[in-house]
């Protein structure tokens, strides 16, 4: 019996092309852009995330804490031997590195500025998985092991000393002690306090030359592949906190602050743009209802028609019903088949990763649906409640 | 006894009074009557017979259709009282515009929930009857207003109903085309089909074995 009316439907709907794409043209657009801001909320947020944070939220930065102490010596530090102890007995803990940080005075265009140093081993940059070098190369391990003198120049920081144009190589003094540079850095990211492009990174090996010392305060951790970065931080707190016998002398972060707030943000910009979309779907509810009505008006004769001959209230109920539910359904379709089709050239236009979310879809039309029957209800209800004698004398 | 009309009237809201289209109006016809209403226009030849043919229900009076009270039936039962026993031909043939002449013929059939497969072949067959197998995929716009009529009556007699109501069939139809439809309602009669057809034509009610005078909602003549 159903086929029978979504027959009779789709024969109706394609009586009336343009007018029943107008009207589904409504809900289109809304599903369409339910089914693009969803997707784009969640694919952008995890992009934003990546850029902001470099590897993303796995990082877990661990750093002494004493913010009252002023005498140098009563510093808790970690050794390097406990540093790379952690990586062992911190079950989650993917990789680690330590950075070590010194602060030193340069002449830079005439002034004598204070340029942050930090000191660290290879594998840093994958933990911080940043894109930080954007000409020429990371230092590699083989550099560390061997304290080569070599070093990564924040970009403006090379360009004032030497100017746009030179090329890399040139020597940079750090404490009289001459480094070359292989790489440059560039970031629209402060990295903690440093501006990075204001930086220079220096093997660890050499920084703890410049030192004197190899004392860590700093350590940054990558999680485990499916080990939450705020569990992660517990241990590494806990396990802290037993090295300095029971003490809180340092501090663990997560990136979850920052994620707290791109969540924010990102919310208030998917609240806002489905609610025009929920508006818009309204809207596009009213359209097809008014469409509906204006069918069922068009029809009375066929109404009376269908009534002489034997249909009852609820076979013309239905037939108008599912006649709205049918262009509410199909709009729903062709909204999210144009959503999707139109984020995946995005996403291949601009190299992006982004997936789309099957709940997205499964909202869109679910909606769509609903919006269907909404609107359909009562155009159906005044088609079925005619009267036939009057229907069939209708001109 | 077919149909029974006991003391029928029917009031249309219309000013403080109201419009009493049949006043009191009582009849019984047979099965297997040809029967002709005439009379002038508002004489309630119409009401008469879509109170007989179950689309509308009676103010005041009985109402027996082979002796059920049709005045108790809820929406439902007349529904399925006009889809099983009766048959609708009207003046301006009231046929699907936009449906085909076959998915025309075979409408009540979709309201009876006979399967999908069978419909096509019955209403198929009663086309050749009414001599338009040829014309089942046209549009009821391709036909002549003979054809429309024959597509009409064919839809009326698809579901084989007791009665078949005809409000003026050949009323748009030439005095050849008329007699032709008329000859089609003849046949029906001798194969045994109960017939009420509203007329204004004297020649054409000739056809009736019986014929009802109306005038001003009651019945002056019957003969």
């Amino acid at each position: 019996m159903f086929i029978d009316y979504i027959t009779s439907s789709l024969n109706s709907l394609k009586q009336y092309k343009l007018r029943s794409f107008l009207s589904m043209l409504g809900i289109i657009i809304s599903v369409f852009s339910i089914v693009s801001i969803i997707t784009l909320g969640q694919g952008g947020k995890e992009l934003i995330v990546r850029e902001f944070t470099g590897s993303g939220t796995d990082l877990v930065v661990a750093h002494n804490d004493q913010m009252t102490e002023t005498r140098m010596d009563k510093f808790a530090y970690l050794t390097e031997a406990q540093v790379e102890a952690m990586k062992r007995k911190i079950p989650g803990v993917a990789d680690l590195a330590p950075e070590y940080l010194l602060s030193t005075t340069m002449k830079v265009g005439g002034e004598n500025k204070r340029i942050p140093v930090i000191g660290v081993p290879a594998n840093w940059f994958d933990i911080r998985g940043l894109d930080l070098v954007v000409r020429g190369r990371r230092f590699t391990e083989d550099e560390v092991r061997h304290s080569q003198k070599v070093c990564i120049a924040g970009q403006e920081l090379f360009n004032s000393l030497f100017g746009k144009s030179k090329a890399l190589g040139q020597e940079i003094s750090i404490e009289g002690i001459y480094f070359n540079v292989i790489g440059l850095m560039g970031h629209k990211l402060k990295l903690g306090p440093f501006d990075i492009n204001n930086a220079l990174i220096l093997p660890s090996s050499c920084m703890q030359r410049l030192l004197g010392t190899q004392e860590v305060y700093v350590v940054m951790f990558k999680a485990k592949d499916g080990v939450h970065p705020s569990v992660l931080k517990e241990r590494i707190g806990e396990y802290l906190r037993e090295t300095f016998s029971g003490k809180d002398l340092w501090a663990v972060h997560t990136m979850d602050e920052l994620i707290k707030i791109l969540d924010t943000v990102t919310n208030i910009i998917s609240i806002v743009i489905s609610s025009i979309a929920g508006i818009s779907l309204l809207v596009g509810g009213i359209g097809v209802m008014n469409i509906m009505l204006v069918a069922v008006r068009e029809r009375t004769r066929e109404i009376g028609i269908r009534k002489a001959v034997g249909a009852t209230k609820w076979d013309v109920l239905w037939q108008f019903l599912i006649e709205s539910l049918i262009l509410c359904s199909l709009g729903g379709g062709i909204g999210i088949l144009t959503g999707v089709s139109l984020l995946l050239l995005i996403a291949r236009l601009m190299n992006l990763a982004i997936f789309v979310s099957g709940g997205a879809i499964v909202l869109g039309f679910t909606f769509s649906c609903l919006v269907g029957i909404f609107s359909g209800v009562y155009p159906a209800y005044v088609a079925a409640n005619l009267n036939p004698v009057e229907a069939l004398r209708y001109e | 006894m077919l149909i029974e009309l006991c003391e029928v009237t029917k009031v249309y809201p219309m000013g403080k009074q109201g419009f009493y289209a049949l006043k009191g109006l009582s009849l019984s016809i047979e099965k297997k009557e040809f029967i002709a209403i005439v009379g002038p226009s508002g004489s309630g030849k119409s009401t008469l017979l879509n109170i007989i043919g179950c689309l509308d229900k009676p103010t005041l009076g009985k109402y027996l259709l082979e002796g059920e009270d049709i005045g108790q039936k809820d929406d439902f039962s007349l529904a399925k009282i006009r889809n099983t026993k009766i048959g609708f031909v009207f003046q301006s043939f009231n046929l699907l515009p936009r449906a085909t002449v076959c998915e025309n013929v075979l409408l009540p059939l979709f309201y009876s929930r006979i399967p999908r497969r069978q419909r096509r072949g019955l209403a198929e067959e009663i086309l050749e009857k009414v001599g338009l197998a040829t014309k089942s995929n046209h549009r009821p716009s391709e036909l002549s207003g003979g054809e429309q009529q024959r597509v009409a009556i064919a839809r009326a007699l698809v579901n084989n109903p007791l009665i078949v109501c005809a409000d003026e069939p050949t009323g748009n139809l030439d005095t050849t085309t008329g007699r032709e439809i008329m000859e089609i309602f003849a046949q029906l009669n001798k194969r045994g089909a109960t017939i009420l057809l509203i007329t204004h034509e004297r020649d054409i009610a000739s056809y009736a074995s019986k014929i009802i005078y109306l005038r001003d909602g009651e019945i002056v003549e019957c003969s």
